[in-house]
């Protein structure tokens, strides 16, 4: 739902900048374009490790998580990449209760015929967050939402079967979308490094889509199931937010290797520096009045207001944002004789913190949104401010493991792999493993990421980099007990 | 363009608010038993003999009982009451009923609710029954030409919409118990008031 206030602002940001001139509105278009498809591209993982699991595998890929990979050779456990296809959107147009532009433009008959003409925002919202991947199973709301009001239990939600819903009204509802939660952060979508030595500058663009949150209002939920509500008088019922940035990020990193008799160590270092392109962040808070007999007025349903910040040079010239990021890591290679297990080929751990030291700060314009007010984003009415995250510590560990097997069968190599990753609010651990057999590869995998994790994928590789990768990925629908929805993604590997 | 703007969110907040989907049916499941309190909703009978005819009602006063913290919300349109009407000494010893069990809806102003030709909504026979009788019935908007009985029970749940009722329960009939204190008690009073948010949405 709070995707839609966004979206909603975002399309009144674009009307708004008609009135100050065409190329300020396509340039703001792009950077829209931009912004969501970067969210697409943040939260798309690498395929062929969804179809392990999502679990993550060693190679300069991981630097990202962990510095001391930025001078680990490339590909020494397979290939993965690839242009990953964006294929969700396609439920968008071929699922008629997920058809958005059709519900905007012509509404009467699901206002008129409900039942028929079914539309809901939950499956949507789950998609949206997911657009990666092909939702095969989307959810879907409940046919009955039941309100249960005792004196008890207080204000309790239930679908039509009795199952509780889990959407505890109080505590509001965060909405774990599958992009980085790091709403400032500097992890690059795609990074180009240039080696000199053991220092490694990097360059890359990052884009970051923040976990957007909606809450009910629990004062006015009580209110309303205790007849209390006072006359004639505007309530908060539901809060939302959400943020999104992105940038250019520059960092150098200082990675080696050092070849001990029984191992080769790996260390790195890095400080990133960025350049902050966009940020937008909002808070809407969606209004009703109660008629003087204090009941809810229904027609004024539609009221609300809010607050969002806008930085970018793009958007008004002299906005922008910086920071930085220091971050850590080790890793290293054993062979399985080394060890004592012939049957192991070779064997990679390693450990990384990232974000032991952030600092960020991004200079824009606030504003001011309302329902009353059709123009909020004029010029001028923007009052200059400036986000300061200060010296922050955020760190965020990984540790990582993965081991190439050899199955005494001709031609098959099994490679199994395992992660843990603690902090910023999240816990996740995965198991993956990859069997290859000539051209066509087969994984599978298993994790917990909010929730238990599968994955199931394949692939053609043709060699030399070239080559398609799917996967079968599941995730935990949002405002669900526990939806396990399923899904198709896609990646092409061009060789680069 | 704050029209469409304003129009396009009153969708989404309609949809919100009917759990996300146009389709979702909105309960409210009131427990009304619960709101008031059991021991207003109880009627406590000393008799001689044990066998007796009563002509009681539930609360024991004329204007019933005043229900002033029910949910305010009049896009839910229909109304389901679910009434357990459980007989007894108060012990745990049950006492045989045959009679029936009538339901009183009426504003708040009213002093005397127990009027069949105004407030009487539900008339439910009880040929014998032990310890527990059990009332369920429906309350729709009145129709084009509604009949005197429709037209009552449409009163009634423009009262519930309102937020602020009274509401009653007599009951009529030959009481069979071992006992000489009979316990009349409304132990389960809920009502349920349903709709479909989304028709708050304009069509255009």
């Amino acid at each position: 739902m709070n995707l839609e206030y966004s979206i909603c602002l975002k399309r009144n940001m674009i009307w708004a900048a008609t009135k100050r001139g065409e190329l300020l509105k396509q340039v703001l278009r792009t950077f829209a374009t931009l912004m969501v498809a970067g969210a697409g591209l943040a939260s798309a993982q690498d395929v062929r490790a969804l179809g392990m699991g999502g679990v993550l595998l060693p190679g300069p890929g991981l630097a990202a998580f962990n510095p001391a990979y930025a001078s680990y050779p490339a590909n020494q456990w397979g290939r993965g990449g690839g242009i990953v296809l964006p294929i969700g959107l396609i439920n968008f147009f071929i699922r008629p209760q997920m058809n958005v532009l059709n519900f905007a433009t012509n509404r009467a008959p699901y206002v008129n015929d409900p039942q028929n003409n079914p539309f809901d925002l939950l499956p949507i919202f789950d998609q949206a967050t997911n657009l990666n991947s092909f939702i095969l199973n989307p959810p879907s709301s409940p046919n009955e939402l039941v309100i249960d009001i005792t004196a008890q239990n207080g204000v309790r939600f239930f679908d039509g079967s009795g199952n509780q819903l889990q959407f505890s009204s109080g505590a509001g509802v965060a909405i774990a979308g599958s992009s980085s939660s790091r709403p400032l952060g500097v992890n690059p979508l795609f990074r180009l490094p240039i080696n000199i030595g053991p220092v490694q500058v990097g360059f890359g663009v990052f884009a970051n889509v923040g976990t957007p949150g909606i809450s009910l209002n629990q004062e006015f939920l009580n209110k309303l199931a205790s007849n209390t509500l006072e006359p004639s008088k505007t309530y908060t019922f539901a809060s939302g937010s959400f943020q999104a940035s992105a940038g250019v990020a520059l960092d150098l990193a200082f990675a080696t290797s050092i070849s001990l008799p029984t191992t080769t160590l790996y260390i790195g270092a890095r400080g990133t520096g960025f350049y902050g392109l966009g940020y937008v962040s909002g808070a809407v808070n969606a209004k009703i009045d109660t008629k003087p007999d204090g009941s809810p007025d229904t027609s004024t349903l539609g009221k609300y207001d809010g607050t969002v910040f806008i930085s970018s040079p793009f958007y008004h010239p002299g906005d922008s944002g910086f920071g930085a990021d220091l971050d850590f890591g080790v890793a290293a290679d054993f062979s399985g004789v080394q060890l004592g297990a012939p049957e192991l080929e070779r064997l990679n751990v390693g450990a990384g913190v990232l974000g032991g030291l952030t600092f960020s700060s991004w200079t824009g314009q606030n504003f001011k949104v309302s329902n009353t007010d059709s123009d909020p984003f004029a010029a001028g009415k923007g009052i200059a401010t400036t986000v300061d995250s200060g010296l922050t510590t955020d760190p965020l560990f990984t540790i990582n493991g993965a081991g190439l097997f050899n199955v005494g069968v001709p031609g098959l190599k099994v490679l199994a792999a395992a992660d843990l990753q603690i902090g910023r609010n999240a816990f996740s651990v995965h198991l993956g493993a990859e069997a290859q057999f000539g051209l066509l590869v087969g994984r599978a995998g298993i994790g917990y990421n909010n929730g238990l994790t599968f994955g199931l994928g394949g692939g053609v590789d043709f060699g030399g980099g070239l080559g398609l990768d799917f996967a079968l990925t599941s995730h935990t629908a949002i405002f669900t007990n526990g939806y396990t929805a399923f899904g198709i993604a896609l990646a092409l590997k061009l060789g680069f | 363009m704050k029209n469409i703007v304003s129009r396009v969110l009153l969708g989404f907040v309609a949809l919100a608010l009917s759990g996300c989907a146009n389709y979702t049916l909105i309960t409210l499941k009131v427990d009304v038993a619960s709101l008031v309190g059991e021991a207003a909703l109880k009627t406590t009978l000393q008799f001689s003999t044990p066998t007796l005819v009563v002509n009681e009602t539930v609360p024991n006063k004329p204007e019933g009982q005043l229900i002033d913290n029910f949910p305010k919300l009049d896009v839910l349109n229909s109304a389901k009451l679910d009434i357990l009407v459980l007989t007894g000494d108060g012990s745990g010893n049950s006492a045989k009923i045959a009679g029936n069990v009538r339901v009183y809806v009426a504003p708040t102003l009213e002093t005397n609710i127990y009027q069949d030709s105004k407030y009487l909504i539900s008339n439910t026979n009880a040929a014998t029954a032990t310890s527990s009788i059990q009332i369920n019935f429906e309350l729709a908007p009145a129709g084009a030409s509604p009949t005197p009985e429709q037209q009552i029970r449409a009163d009634a749940l423009k009262a519930i919409q309102s937020g602020k009722f009274r509401v009653g329960v007599k009951i009529q009939g030959n009481f069979d118990s071992a006992q000489t204190k009979l316990e009349l008690a409304l132990k389960t009073f809920k009502i349920n008031i349903s709709g479909y948010p989304i028709k708050l949405v304009p069509a255009q």
